[in-house]
């Protein structure tokens, strides 16, 4: 096993050199025109998935023209990142062509400006596939989070970029989301988050602390929730780094990953907790001890409100367990062994 | 395996790293800082483009006289109007919003003010400066919100379109834990919490803790986080950018902790419990930096990023408020002295360092290959605290080492490969390896006496050999095909297997098999539709408690006989992580388009899972059903509506051991260790139901309404069934009397935000807010909580109910 661990991690090393050498390489090589390249400015021959080439030549026509019909759209759009970047600075032919960048040339949309198909459009009345749509954008945004964009879980269910982005108009304060905020976009098909973030203990979402992509990468991440990080404990512990460790004492639970005991996004129960203790600590330990203790039933008459006295158990009050095991996310003290130092 | 003691052959692996490090010097990207679409905001504060500019009656098209959709049918919402720029080349544009907030009401209680500064006064709501030079695009931006108030927000950014941005944010929350703790302590915000006189360390009644609580007034307990980041962006070349990122998150305050010294439950003799309160200062540096590369047919991104806690607070001291037994007479001089103190390790200072790629490749025939690798290190070191603060055992003043030396790295790898053979064909393979190594080895030995063990609760010495660590390995391939039947149709079918090396646990081996066939179609009239069932069945290795009992067990010289059960006692039991089970997943969203201006939404999902097993979690069941309509008549007139059901249901069964039968190791089910009239089970019922409204109008031309409702209510129910004539119950509990059911844990929520702005000139809007909270909780655990119970010191908290009214006024300049 140790051997494997050592063949797996040169794997990875080897692997960063490799990525490493291409990337250098690519620069090197690269022709730095621009991600969408034609032979002459004014035609247009496209290989990517919005391929049109069984259609007749497309010929651009420059942004003036798209004003001229679309002053108000243009408008909206003048607030925009794409339109500051594109008026204001553009470096790459692509980012030259205004309108034209993500609309494709539009010689044949004025000839029939009522037919969908003389124009790439990106709404449910386009005749596009998602695929093509999106191809239109991943041709200046593949890179970063979107390398992982394939097999996703959004890319899977047909996800188009513009179901949660709109570039026409610029209703968020970043990003060029559909909805005023990350949270708002997000709860359109994840409504039920949206109640859990009202709940007694709660990421403080809409105190405005926190957001959806503060946690989440809606691109494609290498976990399946698409965290922005490679484990629910990684995620939570580059906020909560006091329960990084490591500790000379480990809680097993912490290990295997936070949402062993917490919800992520709100509970009914303090402290985001799956469920109440002592049932929470019950549900993995089962052994024995003084009296029992971990393993014994508890019941109302143990309340901090029973009318006898010797009865009020600490195991019910309060935290619960984590009364006296308070170091449960683990210890970092020599006699830290039942995480009460 | 990972041995107890074992020489660690570092200085190879070092240079490595180091190597690794030096190859990636130019590299390095921040996960979370791509281009930022996170807005910072307050709960006051509102989002900025909602908050500063009005609908626009105008919409987005001319030409369009049907609403725009998204692909998946979801209406695009009115836009907002840009606000102008002053100037030509140079441009310029800003804002102040600024006013007052006033509230009544129970305004103090803690859940109102968790997250959120609602406090009476002056409000700068907003501020915004932002300037652009339009010939090449260099632009900065200044605002932020709250200013003054615990939650206020600030950003800054400079840049130039397409090529550079820095960008500075600073933000602050208050987490408001507890503003009713009655705390008896002196000396709160430091390491030692000291017993106000007269008290005696360690020889207090209860009689005397409860009287030096008299009089002594309810306290505040929360924690102050400021973070500030900087971020920059440069664009190196088309195809490269260079980002870099360095933030700082500082925390301070105090929080609930515990100490104990001896078990005092109901009914014990000896020990007690004491709700300290643990200081707060700590800072953490976060750093990374990154490479992304991108190209038509290729991909890349290098990064590393490191992070570096740092706890000002080392430990925490609390003295004794109690004796340790008052042989059942409070005023009797037989009382039991209980230990003087106890000390407690805080959070120890640890460091992160991780670096990692992806590469994606385009292939021919539409293929794409990609590849994620990371690689992570985390250690901490910090100097160990002695085994006890109290000078009782004199034998274990040495420890087997001076510090924490633990380390803990993980790998991950993880591909996939797409390619098509047909054009409306996809098919995927994955493959994903994760390794966890943790190589701390802590040993729990004298080295001076060669004795093994550590002191419980700075009081008494406890057989332990050492510390389990924890390393696990998992392994994953997975294969899927789908299939575009029809436009923007598409369903598909993936299979995975799963499996999962432990130490330290109680299965060597798990495995998982998962199932997903999914569908989403637009092929249905005016219906967008997305469903998918998983199926997941988890098996594996054998099960046994004891895979960690050689941390407990003797098994050679020096090493100490065993005492007391095994790690996991019950035989049968099933920790639910690692246990065999069968478990359903279904998803369902649909979006109607049953109007040109009218949405309903449907999400619903179900969990279904049987563990294979008698003892431990059983089973659970998670339904949650939402409904959502969204009505947009014009830019006038826009509504929405929800409504929530979830409902969540555990079920646990377990055996409370006898007690009293020394060292028999019989520990199966329905054995004198565990008899079967000792068993006892748990059900949990949660119920929660929210609806919501929501308006916006435009009644007059210059006149907006906003108004939105919530309500939210939620119940949990814990029953619990046992034989009234066996021994589930602790012997503290009387069975003829014990009743199976708690009081419900249940919440009630109001939320009621509504707003009238009135716009007088294109550049002046006043705007006056109203806010209602409203809010019930019921928690049995905070139920009659007093102080002082049987020699356990509370803090008292208890959530109560509030309801609050926030009125305020602000007036908005544009220039």
């Amino acid at each position: 096993m140790k051997i494997f661990k050592k063949v797996a991690f040169v794997g990875a090393y080897v692997s960063f050199l490799v990525a490493a050498s291409l990337v250098l390489a690519c620069v090197a090589l690269d022709d730095p025109s621009g991600p969408t390249q034609s032979d002459t400015e004014d035609s247009y021959v496209s290989e990517s998935p919005t391929d049109f080439s069984a259609e007749p030549q497309r010929t651009y026509l420059g942004q003036a023209v798209c004003e001229g019909c679309h002053a108000l759209a243009a408008e909206h759009w003048g607030d925009t990142v794409h339109a500051k970047v594109f008026l204001q600075n553009p470096r790459t032919l692509a980012e030259k062509r205004g309108c034209e960048a993500c609309h494709g040339p539009g010689s044949e949309h004025i000839v029939e400006p009522t037919n969908p198909a003389r124009i790439i459009s990106f709404t449910r009345d386009s005749p596009l596939a998602v695929e093509q749509m999106n191809g239109a954008c991943l041709e200046c945004h593949s890179g970063g989070a979107r390398i992982a964009w394939a097999g996703s879980a959004h890319e899977v269910d047909e996800l188009s970029c513009s179901d949660c982005h709109n570039p026409m108009n610029r209703i968020s304060e970043k990003g060029l989301l559909r909805e005023a905020t990350v949270r708002d976009t997000c709860f359109s098909c994840h409504p039920q988050q949206r109640v859990q973030f009202r709940k007694r203990s709660h990421m403080p979402l809409f105190e405005g602390k926190i957001d959806c992509d503060d946690c989440h990468q809606p691109h494609g991440s290498a976990t399946d929730p698409l965290l922005r990080a490679d484990s629910s404990f990684e995620l939570c512990t580059s906020c909560h780094s006091d329960k990084r460790g490591p500790f000379i004492w480990e809680h097993a639970p912490v290990t295997e990953g936070c949402v062993s005991c917490h919800l992520p996004h709100g509970s009914n129960r303090d402290s985001l907790l799956v469920t109440s203790p002592p049932f929470l600590c019950q549900q993995c330990h089962a052994q024995l001890g003084v009296q029992n203790h971990p393993i014994a039933l508890q019941t109302p008459g143990n309340l901090a409100s029973s009318s006898v006295p010797g009865r009020r158990d600490v195991r019910l009050i309060g935290r619960g367990c984590v009364n006296c095991h308070v170091q449960i996310h683990g210890s970092n003290h020599p006699s830290g062994a039942r995480f009460h130092r | 395996m990972i041995g107890f003691v074992r020489q660690r052959s570092r200085p190879g692996l070092s240079v490595g790293i180091v190597i690794l490090l030096l190859t990636l010097l130019f590299v390095s990207s921040p996960k979370r800082t791509e281009a930022g679409s996170a807005e910072q905001g307050s709960v006051l504060s509102g989002s900025l483009i909602e908050s500063t500019r009005p609908i626009d009656s105008r919409g987005l098209s001319t030409w369009r006289t049907s609403r725009l959709r998204s692909p998946s049918g979801i209406l695009y919402p009115y836009p907002h109007k840009p606000m102008p720029w002053s100037g030509e080349s140079y441009q310029l544009r800003s804002l102040v919003d600024f006013g007052f907030v006033l509230n009544s009401g129970e305004a103090s209680e803690a859940a109102f003010r968790k997250y959120a500064d609602l406090s009476d006064g002056f409000l700068l709501r907003r501020f915004l400066v932002e300037g652009q030079r339009t010939e090449d695009g260099r632009y900065f931006e200044v605002g932020g919100g709250s200013v003054g108030r615990s939650d206020q927000f600030f950003y800054g950014e400079i840049g130039r379109r397409g090529l550079f941005s820095l960008r500075g944010r600073f933000d602050a929350v208050e987490h408001v834990g507890i503003d009713d703790a009655r705390i008896l302590f002196e000396g709160v915000g430091s390491q030692e919490l000291t017993l106000p006189s007269p008290l005696v360390p360690g020889r207090n009644l209860q009689s005397d803790v409860s009287a030096a609580l008299v009089g002594v007034g309810q306290t505040q307990l929360s924690q102050k986080r400021e973070q500030s980041e900087l971020q920059m962006r440069v664009t190196l070349h088309p195809r490269l950018t260079l980002i870099g990122d360095y933030g700082f998150r500082k925390r301070q305050g105090e929080r609930p902790f515990g100490g104990t010294l001896g078990m005092r439950f109901a009914r014990t003799t000896g020990g007690s419990f004491a709700e300290t309160i643990a200081p707060e200062e700590s800072d953490t540096h976060e750093f990374s930096a990154g490479l992304e590369y991108a190209s038509p047919k290729m991909q890349a991104n290098l990064r590393y990023r490191g992070s570096i806690y740092d706890n000002q607070n080392s430990s925490l001291t609390w003295e004794n408020p109690f004796s340790a037994s008052e042989r059942g007479n409070p005023a009797s001089p037989t009382a039991v002295a209980g230990p003087p103190r106890g000390r407690s390790a805080l959070a120890p200072d640890n460091q992160l360092h991780q670096v990692s790629s992806d590469v994606g490749i385009h292939l021919p025939l539409r293929g794409r290959f990609t590849t994620h690798a990371s690689w992570t290190r985390m250690t901490q070191n910090q100097r160990l605290l002695p085994a006890t603060i109290n000078p009782l055992l004199t034998n274990f003043d040495t420890l087997s080492r001076s510090r924490g030396d633990a380390r803990v790295d993980q790998l991950l790898v993880q591909s996939k490969l797409r390619f098509r053979p047909a054009s409306a064909v996809n098919v995927d393979f994955g493959f994903r390896y994760s390794m966890r190594d943790n190589d701390t080895n802590y040993l729990s030995l004298n080295p001076a006496s060669g004795q093994f063990g550590y002191v419980t609760e700075d009081e008494s010495l406890t057989t332990r050999y050492g510390a389990a660590a924890f390393s696990a390995q998992r392994l994953r391939v997975s294969g899927a095909v789908d299939w575009r039947f029809a436009k923007r149709s598409r369903v598909g079918i993936r299979y995975r297997h799963n499996s999962t090396r432990r130490e330290n646990r109680a299965r060597e081996e798990v495995r998982d098999d998962n199932f997903r066939l999914h569908v989403s179609t637009a092929a249905i009239p005016h219906t967008q539709l997305r469903a998918s069932y998983t199926f997941q069945k988890r098996s594996g290795s054998n099960y046994s408690a004891a895979r960690d009992s050689r941390y407990y067990e003797a098994t050679g010289p020096g090493r100490p006989a065993r005492t007391g059960g095994p790690s996991r006692s019950l035989r049968s039991f099933r920790q639910f992580d690692l246990s065999s089970h069968d478990n359903h997943n279904v998803d369902l969203r649909a979006n109607w388009l049953i109007g040109p201006s009218v949405d309903l939404a449907l999400a619903a999902h179900l969990e279904l899972r049987d563990y294979h097993t008698s003892y431990g979690i059983t089973g659970t069941r998670i339904a949650e059903v939402n409904l959502d309509t969204s009505i947009q008549l014009s830019p006038q007139l826009t509504a929405h509506g929800f409504a929530s059901y979830e409902w969540r249901d555990r079920r646990m069964a377990t055996i409370n051991g006898a007690i009293g039968l020394g060292q028999s190791t019989d520990f199966t089910a329905g054995s004198r260790r565990y008899p079967l009239s000792n068993r006892w089970t748990w059900d949990s019922n949660f119920r929660g139901m929210t609806l919501g409204v929501g308006l916006t109008a435009t009644p007059l031309p210059r006149v907006a309404l906003r108004a939105d409702y919530r309500f939210q209510r939620s119940n949990e129910d814990i029953d619990t069934a046992f034989d009234r004539s066996g021994g589930a119950l602790p012997p503290s509990t009387d069975p003829a009397t014990a009743r199976s059911r708690f009081p419900s844990l249940s919440q009630t929520d109001h939320l009621l935000d509504a707003s009238a702005s009135y716009a007088w000139t294109d550049t002046i809007t006043t705007r006056a807010f109203y806010r209602y909270q409203y809010s019930t909780i019921r928690d049995f655990h905070q139920r009659g909580l007093q102080p002082v119970v049987n020699q356990n010191l509370f803090l008292g908290h208890v959530d109560d109910d509030y309801s609050v009214h926030v009125v305020g006024a602000t007036w908005q300049f544009r220039y």
